[in-house]
């Protein structure tokens, strides 16, 4: 019996550790095939060099790390304010039929698929850029607004969240106080849910950067340095999900370093999420 | 007096904003929801879903990659549900909150949550 137990118990370890070494072997892998390039070609060429031409065994990825930032950027210009008012709108305005129809409706855009936000985006909002503010509508400005609304559940439910948990005496006492219900809302509210609303908008960053078939779909992928928002550019992610399929040797290589970068940017930004968050505002 | 009524104005301005950033995203999302629907539900019938692609996919129906769809996702099940399950017990029953526990279960992350639902 009782080894028997033992035995259970050492077996549920060894399928607990399998299942996160297996993110380690991942990571592992991936620094492994990435790192030797980054090292070949030196880190400051793979880092701010402009040119990709893989044919040549010319890497650098600066323009699309430019891409990933102007794209990340413009979806938290759009996403954040909007993303804050409807958690506002969601715990402190809403008639109840209205806060039903946000909520589920927020619940469904969660729901769909990146592909369809791409697709809806190639269809759509790309022929409308192109035809009213000129450039290929490939750009990074449909790429924003797409990756906008598919950060704007991330944003909410998180905000909301935390506008939620704060202790009600902070509302009464503002209220009490003669404040206006706005006054109550931007002054107090806001400020003591802040660190929730920073790691609700740190996340929709890591989403908006990891994002990848969208991407692809929409921003038209060319490698050059972004000039303005009408052209088209080439993140990290899509770098490497266009041109893994045919990729060999020191390309391949070259998008594992890629990845290599977007990990460490993503990692970064998770643990600025936590420690942003742990810290409460008293 | 008149620093009241500055006061109520801004909060009517604000509430205006906040009702049309609301109403705007649930008009994109019902925008988004009606274009799928719109342009995808004439196209189905019965033999949509019963044939495969044919001639690169501009005929026939989608039979094939539903079944990719479901074969993908079953295998995937049948490989996470051991390991997930059984991570879960260990953790539940086996160990007591501590570093290791906390690693393996990734629970930084409902960490990252804890710190915002109390």
């Amino acid at each position: 019996m009782d080894i028997k137990e033992k035995m259970i118990e050492k077996s549920l370890l060894l399928v607990a550790l399998s299942s996160i070494s297996v993110l380690a072997l991942i990571a592992l892998f991936i620094f492994g095939e990435g790192l030797p390039l980054i090292w070949k070609i030196g880190p400051k060429a793979f880092l701010f060099g402009e040119r990709w031409v893989p044919s040549k065994g010319e890497f650098g990825i600066l323009s699309m790390i430019a891409g990933s930032f102007w794209v990340t950027l413009g979806a938290l210009l759009l996403g954040i304010p909007l993303g804050l008012a409807c958690a506002i709108f969601l715990c402190e305005w809403t008639p109840p039929w209205a806060g039903m129809i946000l909520r589920s409706g927020i619940q469904v855009l969660a729901g769909i698929p990146s592909v369809i936000y791409g697709f809806w985006g190639l269809v759509v909002l790309v022929p409308i850029v192109r035809n009213y503010l000129g450039g290929p509508g490939l750009s990074i400005l449909s790429g924003s607004l797409i990756l906008s609304i598919m950060i704007l559940p991330t944003i909410i439910s998180i905000s909301e969240d935390s506008l939620k948990a704060l202790p009600p005496s902070y509302k009464a006492g503002a209220l009490a106080l003669g404040a206006t219900h706005w006054e109550t809302i931007w002054r107090v509210l806001i400020p003591a849910a802040r660190s929730g609303i920073v790691a609700s908008i740190i996340l929709g960053m890591g989403r908006a950067l990891g994002e990848t078939m969208a991407m692809i779909m929409i921003l038209g992928n060319a490698v050059k340095m972004p000039s303005s928002f009408l052209d088209s550019a080439r993140t990290l992610t899509t770098n490497i999900g266009i041109e893994m399929g045919y990729a060999t040797g020191d390309h391949r290589q070259a998008l594992f370093a890629t990845g290599v970068i977007l990990f460490l940017i993503i990692m970064f930004l998770n643990a600025l999420a936590i420690v942003l968050s742990r810290r409460r505002v008293g | 007096m008149r620093i009241n009524r500055k006061r109520y104005l801004t909060q009517k301005v604000a509430k205006i904003l906040i009702w049309m950033a609301a109403i705007s995203t649930m008009g994109v999302m019902a925008l988004i929801i009606f274009q799928v629907l719109s342009e995808g539900i004439p196209v189905l019938s019965p033999r949509f879903f019963l044939e495969s692609p044919r001639s690169m996919g501009r005929e026939g129906g989608i039979l094939s990659t539903i079944i990719g769809t479901i074969a993908l996702t079953v295998v995937a099940i049948i490989v996470a549900t051991p390991l997930g399950v059984g991570t879960a017990i260990f953790l539940g029953e086996y160990t007591r909150e501590g570093r290791i526990s906390r690693v393996i279960s990734g629970s930084w992350h409902s960490d990252l949550s804890g710190g915002i639902y109390p």
